[in-house]
């Protein structure tokens, strides 16, 4: 999708007609818009998406959302309606959507959509229908990834981050269909279940309803961990505030520095203790059966040691030798043993005691083994203890630096300073929620994972108990056929979704290693569990600027992927799409050099870009870098009928033209905008 | 996996792609704000189930 045009029509804060042509061009891919504060970029952004999408941003970012026509042209020129039109490129052909609003009625017209063939509007097939359409074009899931309201930033990290970093993935992955398919497949399971179950019998039913007793008590559990997770989140977040005020004091520069060390330190030893304390549990699995078979082996092991003492017979002695020896009739040495004579007889009579070879191969190997699991045995407790060590050398490691952290608050907590003791006390009591909240989530997860146990139990019984009734035979095979079904489709989603979230690490490390200063590096598990570890693997305090320009990374990597995958042609999920990316406020907290570099970096984020931003914004370097990139340039003015009460004059010079940002005594109230050039 | 009563992958695809083919339709139409269409769901297993020699 390439938008070419918009017109918005007495829209909001902007007055009459206002075109807006979008630069269409491969090199200079850039429409700038500049606007100070309420004058309408949000407004505009939201124009974009109400003629699409029939949606609005939401109340924080939208004030009045009633007000849709503009007020002057309401109040003074009796207009009733507020229009948005868009014209764009699709395939070979162009469209033009349009939605307007009607004042007088309050309603939203649906959307409109034409072909524009040769300057003419030419209608849609009578049965095709432009939402449709326009989803195919660019999924209404994926949009909000493309036009976004508010500054940029970074909200994929902490708790609430991960979750809107994994609906961001599976929206543009357009997992969104196969997971409403999913959902509905689970409810139906779950139907055909509780049928089979009411045709089994009473045992079934109460089994049934324990199941559902534990699947509530879980729904609950997950509930209380959100909530856990987010506190834990919201403390971790005060922490780094207080981190970063309290580093910034210098009197106190060098036990901050100390603290992040041990922090860091901290964390390393209660990772290695995780592993220690995993090594022991493993422990039995790796060396039970050969501490319990000791007893065994030992008594066995007397056993053929005893045999083998007695040397009645040597033992490799061959049976098939002693036969062939008394069937000859004559010794090894060649004397004659004659049947019934007395050497015979005894050779026989030695044959009782003897053993062959394969016997004592058999010997032999048991033996063998059994020294085998004796050795192993040795090994365990030598293991065990080694384990043992290292857990108490651990602990003792997080002791003394748990010790010296302390020591460290209580120093800055009784500080001269006011402020330093505020906010080390500040600091200290998030400390403390953060822990709590983790070890309430530790205790959660267990009792959850309990629950989950006694639920496969029971279901382990139920299917038992369907599969001997005659009467839950018709509803078995829907039960087993449904739960065919949600494992493929819950096996592809997961493959898929693995795939796109390595995809767009990369895409998002590519970036962030061209463009950010600090040799930064984002990890993000199956969980979209998000880290930023700095050059030495250590998880890294971001600054605001940095936090912004990681947002846009993730904007630009997961567009960078919606346009891979624009012609997949998948089964289940929705194609990727190619659209313009409309970004609002990309410099705000970033310093001069970061400025630069975002400016160098958006143009190649996308086909398109539209860059809304502040006057303050567009600063020289930000400008020197967007040189040559820039097709369209546009600025917002506001106009205002009253005389502006000797309001400071603002203003702003483009290419040696001077252009008046705010107009007083005007005829009407509201912005127009201008293209500059 | 249900054991003995497996079904082929073959025969799940096409399944699943019969599901998604509404669930598609039905997103389409309404969004998200689309409601769940587990009576056509059932529609789709209960003919696959049917159409299944005994």
């Amino acid at each position: 999708m390439i938008i070419e045009f918009m017109r918005v029509s007495n829209w909001r804060s902007f007055y009459g007609i206002n075109d807006l042509w979008f630069s269409t061009d491969k090199t200079k891919n850039v429409t700038l818009i500049r606007a100070e504060n309420g004058v309408g970029k949000t407004s505009l952004l939201a124009a974009l998406n109400w003629c699409l999408f029939g949606f609005l941003p939401g109340a924080d970012e939208f004030e009045n959302p009633n007000n849709l026509l503009n007020l002057h042209a309401k109040a003074f020129d009796g207009e009733t309606h507020a229009k948005v039109e868009l014209e764009f490129l699709h395939g070979n052909k162009k469209f033009k959507a349009s939605r307007s609003f009607q004042e007088d009625i309050r309603k939203t017209n649906t959307l409109k959509l034409v072909e524009i063939k040769d300057g003419a509007e030419l209608p849609l097939p009578p049965n095709s229908k432009p939402d449709r359409f326009i989803n195919s074009v660019i999924p209404r899931e994926m949009a909000p990834h493309f036009f976004f309201y508010g500054e940029a930033k970074s909200k994929y990290t902490g708790a609430s981050g991960s979750k809107e970093f994994g609906n961001a993935v599976k929206s543009i992955l357009g997992s969104t269909i196969a997971n409403m398919a999913l959902k509905d497949l689970e409810t139906v399971h779950k139907e055909y279940v509780k049928q089979a179950t009411d045709s089994t019998g009473p045992e079934a039913i109460k089994i049934h309803e324990n199941i559902k007793d534990f699947e509530n008590k879980i729904l609950e559990k997950k509930d209380a961990l959100k909530d856990y997770e987010e506190e834990a989140s919201q403390a971790q977040e005060l922490i780094d505030d207080f981190n970063k005020l309290l580093a910034g004091t210098a009197s106190i520069k060098t036990d901050q520095a100390n603290r992040a060390r041990l922090e860091t330190k901290l964390a390393k030893k209660v990772s290695s203790l995780e592993k220690a304390g995993a090594i022991k549990s493993k422990w039995l699995s790796e060396f039970g059966v050969s501490l319990l078979s000791m007893e065994f082996t030992k008594k066995v092991n007397d056993l053929l040691n005893q045999k083998d003492t007695r040397r009645k017979i040597p033992g490799n002695y061959s049976k098939k030798l002693v036969n062939e020896v008394l069937e000859d009739n004559t010794c090894i040495c060649g004397r004659r043993i004659g049947e019934g004579t007395k050497e015979h007889e005894h050779i026989k009579s030695l044959l009782e005691d003897a053993t062959d070879e394969m016997v004592v191969n058999r010997v032999m190997t048991t033996k063998s083994a059994l020294e085998r699991l004796d050795e192993r045995a040795k090994g365990a407790w030598e293991k065990m203890k080694a384990s043992e060590e290292r857990i108490i050398e651990l602990n003792d490691s997080i002791t003394g630096i748990n010790i010296e952290l302390v020591d460290i608050s209580n120093k800055l907590a009784g500080h001269d300073s006011e402020n330093i003791k505020e906010n080390e006390n500040a600091r200290k009591n998030a400390t403390s929620k953060r822990d709590i909240a983790n070890d309430q989530q530790i205790r959660l997860k267990s009792e959850i994972s309990t629950y989950e146990t006694s639920i496969r139990n029971l279901k382990k019984k139920e299917t038992e108990l369907h599969a001997k009734s005659e009467g839950a035979k018709r509803f078995v095979r829907k039960v087993h056929l449904t739960t065919d079904l949600i494992k493929r489709l819950t096996d592809k989603l997961q493959y898929e979704e693995t795939y796109a979230r390595v995809m767009i690490k990369d895409k998002l490390n590519k970036i962030i290693q061209e463009f950010m200063r600090k040799s930064f590096t984002v990890e993000i598990d199956k969980d979209y569990n998000l880290t930023v570890l700095d050059e030495n693997n250590n998880k890294a305090a971001k600054s605001t600027g940095e936090n912004q320009l990681l947002g846009l990374a993730f904007t630009g990597a997961i567009a960078n992927f919606a346009k891979d995958r624009q012609f997949e042609d998948d089964d289940i999920l929705l194609p990727g799409t190619e659209a313009p990316l409309v970004v609002d406020s990309p410099f705000g907290h970033l310093d001069t050099i970061y400025k630069g570099g975002v400016a160098e970096f958006l143009p190649k984020l996308a086909r398109q870009i539209v860059l809304l931003v502040s006057t303050s914004q567009a600063s020289k370097e930000v400008m020197n870098e967007l040189e040559g990139k820039i097709g369209n340039q546009y600025i917002l003015i506001s106009h205002n009928k009253n005389n502006g009460d000797d309001k400071k004059l603002e203003e702003i010079t483009i290419d040696n033209k001077v252009y008046e940002l705010t107009k007083y005594d005007q005829d009407f109230s509201g912005t127009k905008l201008v293209e500059v050039g | 996996m249900s054991d003995d009563n497996v079904t082929d992958n073959t025969v799940l695809d096409r399944i699943i792609r019969q599901l998604i083919s509404k669930e598609r339709a039905n997103y389409l139409e309404n969004g998200e704000a689309a409601r769940a269409i587990p009576s056509e769901i059932k529609k789709v297993i209960e003919d696959q189930i049917n159409r299944k020699p005994r």
